[in-house]
């Protein structure tokens, strides 16, 4: 099946990025930690500007922070750019999770309230921007007055307010205040909704992001400082207004269409947007069941546990203890928070759990594959899944594939059968360690492969025909570039291999094939 | 990292942090924004007469103890009517009623006419619904400018309607 347009979309991007920033440092696969880190900057930012806010001179106090130019210029500054910045990576972040269908089933909670979390972020924005009282908080705080009189809940218009027949009231201001205050402290409770079925939720980029993102705003404030627009006129039409456009992209389109239109384009929005999950679930037939637990072979040893990305796996006592010795706890799925992900099969070393297949399952596949392939000792096999760049690279250049459901889900055991049956080498190619659709599941299998996690590739397994490369559906070239460098090296260790064989072969004083046992 | 990269990193890092810069500053020029508003806006609270007379023994009787008043009274509230012509346009009419599903609420006139910039013959009449002379009534001619509002509204001690404009910026 091709990869959807969003999909590929997301890829090709993604691709772009890392080109320049690497994999490791690219900020799209960050986005979701980066919308929280600025959130953070926002709240300390803020509390600064707080100090020095006055709600009975709200343009004065404002033009009175813009004047500090060692400290109050730049923090205002810093404080609009992170709120931009914000924007962009929660827009980002929620494509990615739609692009790669994280968004139905137990992922749904995080999708909602996502969506939740944006139009508390808008919300917060709008009252922060009213509460400068310039030229663009007029026309902010005109329009929304008329979108909130398009509601039949006010005997007067809320509109009134800002017709110039008096000044604005302080008690406005206050409100308003107390909203930007108010709103970003109840986002605290729905982020810790919104990460609270996953396991070890990365609240926060990595370190080099994180400062980086943080040190190009600063730098961008002090660069290019804000400057304050004209004061607001109740009885003047907000002209050529600096608006920002992360926060105020709508205004062009709803300050031509009647307020009721406009509610009925954002509610249908936004009920579109909260059906996702549903819209996005795969049919019946396609839809993977939960993970199973086979308990006469689990161990009870909680590495599933430990690996599962979503929380979905507890351990309980064992009910039937009966026959040889087994252990006192055994794994049990939840259902409902399971995402299928496969994860758990990777983590399995008797190969006793997995949604629709298990390790053993995967030994099968492979065993056809071995049939129907037969790699020799100069092949590389490429081992990944269907969407990633692994596929488009064996096309390219003839090599053999084995495609899996997901790298994180593959068992080490699948490795160990493809060398043990002759092949020179296998690379595993998975997604890009913060993107991975599994979440962790390409860390854990670099783990498995080369630091003896469990379920670890035995060690009697020559780590040199293994390769791990991190190159999403993007990322061609980069796995282009590591297939060759890859290829090379197990042909080097053919010709040594040849060279052996030959001494085996004259030592026996016969040059008859021998057979070499995997 | 190489030289080249390094270079590459710099690059699209300042182009993105520039696109934030300018977008969160990009001006932008509301609809209609060169013409000239007048604006219609006042509140007031509309007169209302109350009929009351005697409650029924009968019903009396009906009501538990604690509602029995002496007097049932019916309020009924007047309705206002605005009608606005401007130069030799055509009497532009509107009904004004009292705010609240109960009508129990004040009543307020707010309407918000585009104009060319320029000179403008504004005649407002306002008044209860049949009431000839109508209370208040502006008669004038405003100069009125690109971008700004005039706004006519009740001065409630002096019972008249007035015009406040925006103190004007050099060029106007």
């Amino acid at each position: 099946m091709e990869p959807r347009f969003s999909f590929r979309l997301l890829a090709r991007v993604d691709g772009w990025a890392n080109r320049v920033y690497s994999a490791r440092w690219n900020p799209l696969y960050h986005s979701g930690a980066i919308a929280i880190a600025m959130l953070i900057v926002l709240l300390i930012t803020g509390l600064y500007l707080l100090i020095f806010y006055r709600i009975g001179a709200p343009y004065e106090s404002v033009l009175r922070i813009n004047e500090q130019a060692w400290t109050g210029r730049w923090i205002r500054g810093l404080h609009r750019f992170a709120s931009d910045a914000a924007v962009i990576a929660a827009v980002v972040h929620a494509f990615r999770m739609y692009a790669q269908r994280r968004t139905w089933g137990p992922r749904a909670l995080a999708w909602v309230s996502g969506l939740f979390l944006v139009g508390i972020v808008f919300a917060s924005g709008w009252t922060g921007y009213v509460l400068v009282w310039d030229a663009h908080a007029q026309l902010l705080a005109a329009e929304g007055a008329r979108f909130l009189d398009a509601l039949p809940i006010f005997s007067e218009p809320i509109g009134r307010s800002f017709v110039g027949e008096s000044e604005v009231p302080s008690a406005f201001f206050f409100l308003n205040l107390f909203a930007h205050i108010a709103l970003p402290i109840g986002m605290g409770a729905l982020v810790w909704v919104h990460v609270a079925r996953l396991a070890r939720p990365v609240l926060l980029p990595t370190r080099p992001v994180l400062y980086g993102t943080v040190a190009v705003l600063v730098l961008l404030a002090l660069a290019w400082p804000l400057r304050m627009a004209a004061p607001a006129d109740l009885l003047r039409l907000p002209q050529d207004v600096p608006t920002d456009w992360f926060f105020g992209f709508w205004l062009p389109l709803t300050q031509r269409l009647p307020a009721w239109s406009v509610w009925a384009g954002g509610l249908i929005l936004a009920g579109a947007a909260t059906a996702i999950p549903w819209w996005t679930r795969p049919r019946a037939a396609a839809l993977t069941a939960p993970a199973e637990v086979d308990e006469r072979t689990c161990t009870g040893c909680e590495q599933c546990v430990l690996d599962c990305p979503y929380d979905a796996i507890e351990m309980i006592a064992r009910e039937d203890r009966s026959g040889e010795e087994r252990s006192g706890k055994v794994a049990r799925v939840k259902a409902d928070l399971c995402t299928s992900c496969g994860v758990c099969i990777g983590s399995c070393p008797p190969m006793a759990i997995g949604p629709a297949a298990t390790g053993r399952d995967q030994l099968a596949e492979v065993r056809q594959f071995l049939a129907r392939q037969r790699p020799g000792g100069r092949d590389v096999v490429i081992v990944g899944c269907t969407w990633s760049a692994a596929r488009k690279e064996a096309e390219r250049t003839g090599a053999k594939f084995l495609g899996v459901q997901c790298v994180g889900a593959m068992h080490t055991s699948t490795v160990e059968r493809l060398l043990r049956a002759g092949a020179g080498g296998v690379l595993v190619v998975g997604c890009a360690e913060h993107d991975g659709r599994t979440r962790e599941g390409v860390t854990w299998t670099g783990q498995r492969l080369f630091h003896g996690r469990r379920a670890d590739l035995k060690e009697r397994v020559d780590r040199s025909r293994i390769r791990l490369v991190e190159a999403s559906l993007g990322e061609h070239v980069l796995l282009h570039d590591a297939a060759r460098a890859f290829a090379a090296e197990i042909d080097a260790l053919a010709e040594v291999d040849d060279e052996s064989l030959d001494i085996v072969a004259l030592c026996r004083g016969r040059h008859d094939p021998v057979e070499v046992a995997g | 990292m190489s030289p080249s990269r390094r270079l590459a990193v710099a690059l699209l890092t300042a182009v993105i942090a520039s696109a934030i810069g300018w977008l969160s500053r990009a001006s932008y020029d509301p609809p209609a924004s060169d013409a000239a508003l007048l604006r219609l806006s006042w509140r007031f609270r509309p007169l209302a007469a109350e009929t009351c007379r005697p409650r029924t023994q009968a019903e009396l009787d009906a009501l538990p103890v604690h509602m029995r008043t002496p007097e049932v009274c019916e309020n009924e509230v007047y309705t206002y009517l605005l009608v606005l012509r401007i130069d030799d346009g055509a009497a532009d009419t509107l009904r004004v009623l009292p705010g609240g599903l109960r009508a129990d609420r004040p009543a307020f006139v707010l309407r918000d006419t585009a104009l060319a910039p320029g000179r403008h013959r504004v005649d407002v009449r306002f008044g209860r619904e049949g009431a000839d002379p109508p209370a208040l009534r502006l008669d004038t001619v405003l100069h009125m400018t690109r971008g700004a509002i005039d706004l006519i509204t009740l001065d409630a001690p002096a019972r008249r309607l007035v015009v406040r404009r925006a103190i004007p910026v050099s060029g106007e």
